[in-house]
């Protein structure tokens, strides 16, 4: 039976071209929209947690309350991190190291010229210093590290060193920073980015004395130990500075954040804008989907006959209701298909038009068997359910009724 | 055109009504989410542009970062007091406010949270602060000289939305360890940032913020409304050779409330094309559907086609019906949807009140997006009816009487 009623389907399908297109073009708008702009949304997903596994999962921070832009909004709030929390957070379990760094903003001169220029400031130790390579912080492309104890050496981001200032920066040369002179000792390897480019870190204890400051830090980097669970860790941390600041829950004048805090609150927000967007682009389903139902209703209306003879001759009303369902759900998963070809095109070639305007691949599209399987099977159930009304109405039709019908 | 025209195709409406139900649920879905979004777009314009109007047109602001929108990235930036003096004197200022903010630990009825504090100079009249979005809904503003005094914004006299007990006026809070007297309440603002936030004078603020001598944002007051830019250039001339800057070499920033609001505009703009678009997507697919009728409409009536024509009709006129038909379809369609998008932008201007508590979202139904939609619902549906209109017209006498369904 059920070959019988394909062939019935096939070639009504075929019979009725134009409208049996149009009504697939609508499906296949709707899907390719939709499949594209999902994939999209999780092409910007694997891009961000593909960034913060470079940065490595077992970070965490320390921030004062309210300093949400980064350690150089430090200025705008007045809750305070000391060296004493830093070494609260050092005597916790399950944390390897951490260190207090001191951000401040400066005029730096090169020559006559001067520029407003970020400054992050950390230890001279050595102890920091064997971290800072191991936390990948930052890398010295030429020129060396801090020595401990020293006081008047900065080392410049690749940015400072060629692009802010007219004459390159070299190493030896001197920047003047609140009147006093520092030597440049070496540059760093460039990070890809402003934040990580456009700086000038100089020993802690010299920026904090130019600000009148004695033990202030304005963000402390936690790594915890290879393998522990760093959420866990980062709930000791805010027990322990609870504690030693004497703070309520709920009360703390300091958030503690992992990488993983971060790539959640950004997937989320990510994720609120596509299912907005897909949505919105939703839409253009359901119109799809009367579209089905419009070609269905005129379908029966024309075959009424064909029906009465049908029924005539034997068929049972589930027959009638197979050929009519089959038929909605083929024109559906056919607008399936073409959909999500066309989507899976399109999203590539945004990704590829994105690349070539920012060079870099904030786009990682990987378009998996969910994202193909899903939408066809999504595209049949569709098609069926607007072709359920009409194979309802015709299965009920009466042979006698049909078979009269002019 | 004939009135034989309307009749013809309003029949072939009727006579297939579920048909013609189904090509105008198809057209009003998607005029109906183009509508409201734009009607809401213009609504979340008119809200901001309100919120700057009252800022004043005659206002400029300055911040000591490069870039006013992000000066929060260079958080320890500030002008100085003799700046803002600086400022004042300059050519076609009025007057200069400065004023101070920080991010603070407040305690009321032992529970410390973090919130803005805000100082303002106490010597400004009431009229000037409601210039600068700040009206005392409650009580009192802080008198000049007055110590120990502060105005809290609205959500915390209610209990559970910032304390979990409500504060009011006459009771005390804690700010850094300072006491502070409440004797005022601020009106709504709109958002939680704001509405959360202290009020306290200018002088105490930079002593217990530790900011003495320093100012986080200026006011100025132009005396010549159009005059802005050149007033503008004044105070930015002034500032640069105190701080002996080179032009372009700026560390601080100024903007009037006009430049503002069109960077924000540019951004909504933007963001409205987008959505815009992709809603316009079911437009489209709306469209086919009504092409798909027609083409069925054509199929089913060629054998009436062929009687037209042998009894006289010319091609114009077939091709007119069938295109009228089509256009009734759409704008039909586009009727319904406009009446179905006021109710949907409405509907979700209410749902916001409730959500972010403000009644600054009011969806915005211009007479052009009324007409517009209307019209291009009526464009759609004639454009979508061009192709099978034109088969219909196209027809042999002869072939289409003989034609059998």
């Amino acid at each position: 039976m059920f070959p019988q009623i394909l062939k019935i389907v096939f070639n009504y399908i075929r019979k009725r071209r134009t409208r049996s297109f149009l009504t697939i073009i609508g499906i296949l708008i709707g899907i390719a929209s939709v499949v594209t702009l999902i994939s999209l949304g999780q092409g910007l997903e694997n891009a961000i947690d593909y960034q913060f596994a470079k940065l490595g999962s077992n970070k965490i921070s320390i921030s004062p309350a309210g300093s949400l832009a980064g350690p150089m909004s430090s200025g705008k709030t007045t809750a305070k991190l000391t060296e004493n929390d830093v070494n609260t957070i050092k005597k916790v379990n399950g944390v390897e190291f951490a260190m207090g760094m001191y951000a401040s903003s400066k005029q730096v001169y090169f020559g006559k010229e001067r520029f407003s220029i970020p400054i992050i400031a950390l230890d001279s130790g050595a102890e920091t210093i064997k971290y800072a390579d191991k936390s990948g912080l930052y890398e010295i492309d030429s020129g060396r590290n801090f020595r401990p104890g020293e006081r008047y050496k900065v080392i410049i981001g690749s940015k400072i060193a060629d692009g802010v200032y007219h004459k390159n920066v070299k190493i030896g040369d001197t920047l003047i920073i609140d009147r006093l002179e520092f030597q440049v000792i070496g540059i760093q390897k460039p990070g890809g980015s402003a934040m990580m480019d456009v700086m000038i870190r100089i020993p802690k204890d010299t920026l904090r004395e130019m600000d009148g400051k004695t033990d202030e830090v304005s963000l402390i980097n936690a790594v915890a130990d290879e393998g522990a669970d760093v959420s866990a860790v980062s709930e000791k941390i805010k027990q322990a500075l609870r504690r030693a600041k004497n703070e309520k829950k709920g009360q703390e004048s300091f958030t503690v954040q992992t990488t993983l805090n971060l790539v959640e609150s950004f997937i989320s927000i990510i994720g609120v804008i596509e299912a907005l967007l897909v949505g919105i682009a939703g839409i253009s389903l359901v119109v799809g989907a009367v579209g089905i139902m419009n070609t269905m209703y005129t379908s029966v209306l024309e075959r009424t006959k064909d029906i009465g003879v049908m029924k005539s001759i034997g068929a049972k009303e589930h027959d009638i209701f197979a050929i009519f369902l089959l038929e909605a759900g083929l024109l559906g998963i056919v607008g399936g298909v073409v959909g999500v070809a066309l989507g899976a095109a399109g999203s590539y070639i945004v990704s590829y038009i994105a690349f070539f305007f920012l060079k870099t691949n904030i786009l990682r599209i990987s378009i998996g068997p969910l994202m193909i399987f899903g939408p066809l099977i999504f595209s049949f159930l569709i098609g069926a359910a607007s072709g359920l009304f009409p194979a309802i109405q015709a299965s009920k039709m009466t042979p006698v009724d049909s078979l009269r019908y002019e | 055109l004939k009135k034989e025209y309307f009749s013809f195709a309003l029949k072939s409406i009727r006579r297939r009504r579920v048909r013609s139900w189904l090509t105008m649920i198809g057209i009003f879905i998607g005029i109906a989410s183009v509508v409201s979004l734009i009607a809401l777009g213009q609504g979340v314009k008119k809200a901001v542009v309100g919120q700057f109007d009252v800022l004043g047109k005659d206002k400029l602001f300055l911040s000591p970062g490069s870039d006013l929108l992000s000066s929060y990235a260079v958080g320890n930036s500030f002008f100085t007091e003799k700046e803002l003096a600086l400022v004042e004197k300059s050519p076609g200022v009025s007057r200069a406010t400065g004023m101070v903010y920080s991010f603070s630990a407040a305690k009321y009825k032992n529970e410390i949270k973090y919130t803005t504090v805000m100082g303002l100079p106490t010597d400004e009249n009431p009229e000037y602060l409601k210039a600068l979005n700040i009206q005392i809904h409650e009580g009192r503003f802080i008198k000049d000289g007055e110590k120990g005094k502060a105005i809290i914004g609205s959500l915390l006299v209610l209990p559970k939305e910032f304390f979990q007990k409500a504060a009011n006026i006459g009771d005390s809070i804690e700010i850094n360890g300072n006491k502070f007297e409440i004797v005022g309440i601020m009106a709504p603002i709109g958002n939680p940032v704001d509405d959360s936030s202290i009020l306290i004078s200018l002088s105490e603020a930079q002593e217990i913020l530790g900011k003495q001598g320093q100012i986080d944002m200026i006011v100025a007051q132009a005396t010549d409304i159009s005059r802005m830019n050149s007033t503008s250039t004044a105070i930015t001339k002034a500032l640069r050779r105190y701080r002996g800057l080179r032009e372009g070499d700026e560390d601080f920033s100024i903007a009037t409330s006009e430049q503002l609001i069109d960077s924000f505009n540019v951004v909504l703009d933007v963001v409205q094309f987008v959505v815009l678009g992709i809603a316009a997507i079911s437009l489209v697919v709306g469209g086919i559907g009504i092409m798909n009728t027609m083409y069925t409409s054509v199929l089913e009536r060629t054998k009436d086609i062929g009687i037209m024509k042998a009894v006289g009709a010319k091609n114009s006129d077939i091709l007119f019906i069938f295109l009228i038909e089509a256009g009734i379809l759409g704008i039909a369609g586009g009727l319904i949807g406009l009446g179905l998008g006021i109710g949907l932008a409405k509907f979700f201007e209410a749902v916001a009140a409730v959500a972010l508590k403000t009644n600054l979202l009011v969806a915005q139904f211009s007479i052009t997006l009324i007409i517009g939609s209307l019209l291009f619902s009526f464009f759609v549906g004639v454009l979508s009816g061009i192709l099978p209109a034109k088969q219909a017209s196209g027809m042999k006498v002869t072939e289409s009487i003989r034609f059998r369904l």
